[in-house]
């Protein structure tokens, strides 16, 4: 047992300095609040994907692991090594995990320490075990709860029994679904002919737990809390339509194998069943899946959606003939209640993953870990020693490799994420409060930490300057249509990874977090991990209702107009005079000039003044190699008095067009 | 006693749900239940008409709203009074582009129209008009009932660019087409 803890070290502590990922930073500011309403951790004002509500009481999930981060806070303090601070404290679960694992494939399997090791080997547990989310706990008290339940009901001890119902309900208090695991124990107790009371009552101490725990928060928050939960996932989310449905289906099968387990010898029994054929039909059969549904995916892509669905299918044929031999004989009544014990956990959690949640994602099925690698490494009569042990040692190898690819491939995405929040950071020095972003993530995370201010879809309190800027991946939102229409681009940056596989990339379809990224819980690509698009809410156009125009005739107006590219054009009559105050940090302002034809005249005919403290500055122009024109203002606040030049051509030109005016940081660098 | 707490620790819960929930879905506009009924449609429903049913922003709170675009005419059904003496309604219009719109409306009745409203909307120009702006007007007694008709032209310089209006509820509850809209 010790060595393999010490395995399971060796998985997760190279990891314990990943930066903040994925939801973590969800769970950190619960933490925070628990820390200032423990008894209410939910009770804060939040803002997620752009929409605010006014407590996090309908959180998808309880709050067992705002109260540990909380617990870990107030023990280690706040600051900047909390990543790793909290990566520590939750090296715990891992443990935990593997304990319980150890327990269920002594009593389960024919190879009880390679059972245990490919399941701690698992990529989704290894990756799922370097964040913070509530997944990991989830499954360390699931497993160890039930593997104590079915101790104690195996040896009619009641300590043991009421012992797991303590971890069944942390397992519960970690995330809703986990009550299934109630249910579980009891098929077990029923299956065995238990005639122990406490095998009944124990599990049901998760039940009254929660119960207690949802009239309690319910009560104080004036409404039944899981209602709303239930209502986004059925009615928002669609989760129960056909379409989800069908995709979540598709994604929990692609996820199965390798990403979640590598059960090569429920795998080997399925390509040899019926000579072969049954595996060739459902290759076939993945193919046209495929094709249906993904033909958008680019054909590499698609060649690795069949092979990972030819994997779940021959795993899943795999079952089919042990499970008739076994239930053919006469003398294996134990076995058969074992085995439908584990068939009964394997189907709760693939009904769950369906119906419950809104996508297929790894993290969701990790609770199929267990019964999934203890039916690979069951005692079949059909599987000899030798077999289970070269197949076992197999399956750990290939379970190690990918593990360790898919954790470096979610570290770097972590690691993208922080840098671009730095990059930026150190760009707009200064500027701190004329940015904003939209984002999510620990994309969210570092940008906070950086003093950017983060909008909400209806937000109407931007100000002209400010730079908006949205995350290619990290569930980006953009402001209302309002502020939209003010937008004019300043550029994008993308980062990528020298590690050719993504987890959570649109581009190459991969959605190890959330089936509705991709179907493919991991690629192979050079796609950019991740990127920003900034923006900036057009200064003239914000303040156009405070510009003075002057020295024009009745009815002429700067009127606003879209560019088709991107974009705003500022339409204005010539001549005249267009004043608007100026309170931004130093800056180069930046604009391109268009004549009524559309043509870019040379030089721009305008000439800009500075007034400022009573002075009157002409400031120079400076022509860039891209037809933009631009200025410098570093005086302090005061007034811009764009000059709009008659030309020199009789024709007289009576609009000139100033496009995408924006407002840089001095040194901006594009 | 273990009967009685299993019997509480599960009933509580169902017992919350007397309570008032969040979820209770937002009560349809009055303007947008008139709409609908006169077959309007949403804009993604049918995307080359000149009303439809469309949600935007502004003043920092989304509304559903009835959208007029140049040419655009809505006819409410006929309004049979005194039951309410008055409307309430406020418009915008969702860019802060091009040179505005004006929204009229008129009375009719008896087969004759009489101006009640008319509203220059500019919300690149005008700060005032980057939020949804309230519109009151009484209407005039009348034993046959009369209607209401919404038209909306593009701005003094007849620039049509971004020239949408919505029409939401306003917030007076004595007058049609008032409700209680919170901000």
């Amino acid at each position: 047992m010790v060595w393999i803890l010490g395995f399971q070290l060796l998985l997760v502590l190279p990891f314990v300095g990943q930066p903040m990922h994925m939801d973590d930073h969800i769970y950190v500011d619960m933490g925070r609040n628990v820390l200032e309403t423990p008894w209410h951790a939910h009770d804060f004002p939040y803002c997620f994907e752009g929409v605010c509500v006014p407590d996090i009481a309908s959180h998808s999930h309880p709050p067992f692991v705002s109260y540990w981060i909380g617990l870990l806070m107030w023990v280690f303090g706040d600051g900047g090594r909390l990543p790793v601070t909290l990566h520590l404290g939750f090296l715990i679960f891992p443990m935990l995990f593997a304990v319980g694992m150890y327990r269920l494939a002594l009593r389960f399997s024919g190879s009880p320490r390679l059972a245990t090791l490919v399941a701690v080997a698992s990529p989704a547990a290894t990756v799922m075990s370097h964040n913070l989310m509530s997944d990991y706990p989830t499954l360390a008290f699931w497993t160890l709860g039930t593997a104590l339940y079915i101790d104690g009901v195996d040896r009619e001890s009641r300590g043991l029994v009421w012992g797991s119902g303590i971890f069944l309900a942390l397992a519960a208090f970690a995330s809703y679904p986990a009550l299934a695991a109630s249910g579980l124990c009891w098929i077990y107790a029923l299956l065995k002919g238990s005639r122990m009371r406490a095998a009944y009552l124990a599990p049901f101490f998760a039940v009254v737990f929660m119960a207690a725990w949802l009239t309690y928060s319910s009560v104080y928050f004036g409404r039944f809390v899981i209602a709303p939960t239930v209502g986004y996932f059925v009615e928002d989310r669609a989760s129960l339509e056909w379409s989800s449905l069908i995709q979540k289906l598709l994604g929990f099968l692609i996820l199965l194998v390798p990403t979640l387990a590598v059960p090569l010898p429920l795998i080997r029994s399925g390509v040899t069943w019926l000579g072969g054929r049954a595996a060739v039909l459902w290759t076939m059969v993945s193919a046209a899946l495929t094709q249906m549904f993904m033909a958008d995916y680019a054909l590499a892509e698609r060649f690795g959606v069949v092979f990972l669905l030819s994997l779940a299918g021959w795993m899943v044929l795999g079952l089919t003939p042990q499970v008739r031999a076994l239930f053919a004989r006469p003398d294996s009544d134990a076995k058969r209640q074992d085995l439908a014990f584990l068939l009964a956990w394997a189907v709760t959690i693939s009904v769950i993953v369906l119906f419950v949640y809104a996508v297929a994602a790894a993290r969701y099925a990790l609770p199929l870990l267990p019964p999934l690698v203890l039916l690979a490494f069951f005692s079949w009569s059909s599987t000899t020693a030798h077999n289970l042990r070269r197949l076992g040692v197999a399956s750990l190898s290939i379970s190690l490799v990918v593990g360790l690819a898919l954790s470096v491939a979610d570290l770097e995405a972590a690691r993208v994420s922080r840098d671009i929040a730095h990059s930026l950071g150190e760009t707009l020095e200064g500027w701190e409060d004329q940015t904003r972003f939209g984002g999510e993530w620990g994309f969210r995370y570092y940008m906070e930490e950086e003093g950017f201010r983060q909008y909400v879809a209806s937000s109407d309190d931007f100000s002209g300057g400010q730079f908006v800027i949205a995350p290619h991946q990290a569930v980006p939102y953009l402001p209302g249509q309002d502020v939209a229409s003010m937008l004019v681009p300043i550029g994008e940056q993308t980062a990528g990874s020298r590690f050719p596989v993504r987890l959570m990339n649109r581009d190459s379809h991969t959605g190890f977090y959330s089936s509705g990224r991709g179907l493919l819980p991991f690629w192979f690509s050079r796609d950019p991990v991740e990127g920003v698009t900034i923006q900036q809410v057009s200064y003239l156009v914000e303040r156009l209702p405070e510009t003075l125009l002057e020295g024009t005739r009745p009815l002429d107006a700067a009127i606003p107009f879209p560019v088709p590219e991107g974009g705003i054009d500022l339409v204005l009559p010539v001549p005249g005079i267009l004043s608007v105050g100026f309170d931004m940090p130093p800056a180069r302002i930046q604009f391109s000039c268009h004549g009524s034809n559309g043509e870019t005249p040379d030089p721009c005919p305008v000439a800009v003044v500075f007034e400022t403290d009573g002075s009157r500055t002409e400031v120079p122009l400076e022509r860039g190699d891209d037809d933009t024109v631009s200025f410098v203002l570093d005086q302090g606040a005061g007034s811009i008095a764009l000059e709009l030049l008659p030309g020199a051509d009789s024709r007289q030109e009576s609009r000139l067009t100033i496009r995408n005016w924006t407002v840089l940081p001095l040194g901006w660098q594009q | 006693m273990r009967r009685a707490v299993f019997i509480i620790g599960l009933l509580l819960p169902l017992a919350t749900l007397a309570q008032d929930s969040p979820f209770t879905p937002t009560p349809p506009s009055e303007l947008i239940r008139s709409a609908v009924s006169r077959g309007i449609k949403t804009a993604e429903a049918d995307p080359n008409q000149n009303v439809f049913i469309y949600s935007f922003t502004r003043g920092g709170t989304l509304r559903e709203s009835l959208v007029l675009l140049p040419g655009g005419v809505f006819e409410t059904d006929t309004m049979n009074l005194p039951s309410r003496g008055c409307v309430s309604v406020r418009a915008a219009m969702p860019w802060n582009l091009g040179d505005g719109a004006i929204l009229s409306v008129w009375i009719e009745r008896r087969n004759q129209r009489e101006l009640a409203v008319e509203l220059p909307l500019d919300p690149a120009h005008v700060r005032e008009h980057r939020d949804w702006v309230p519109i009151r007007f009484d209407l005039p007694s009348d034993p046959d009932g009369l209607r209401l008709v919404f038209g909306v032209e593009a701005g003094p310089r007849g620039d049509q660019t971004g020239d949408w209006v919505g029409l939401t509820d306003g917030n007076d509850l004595e007058c049609f087409f008032g409700t209680a809209v919170t901000d």
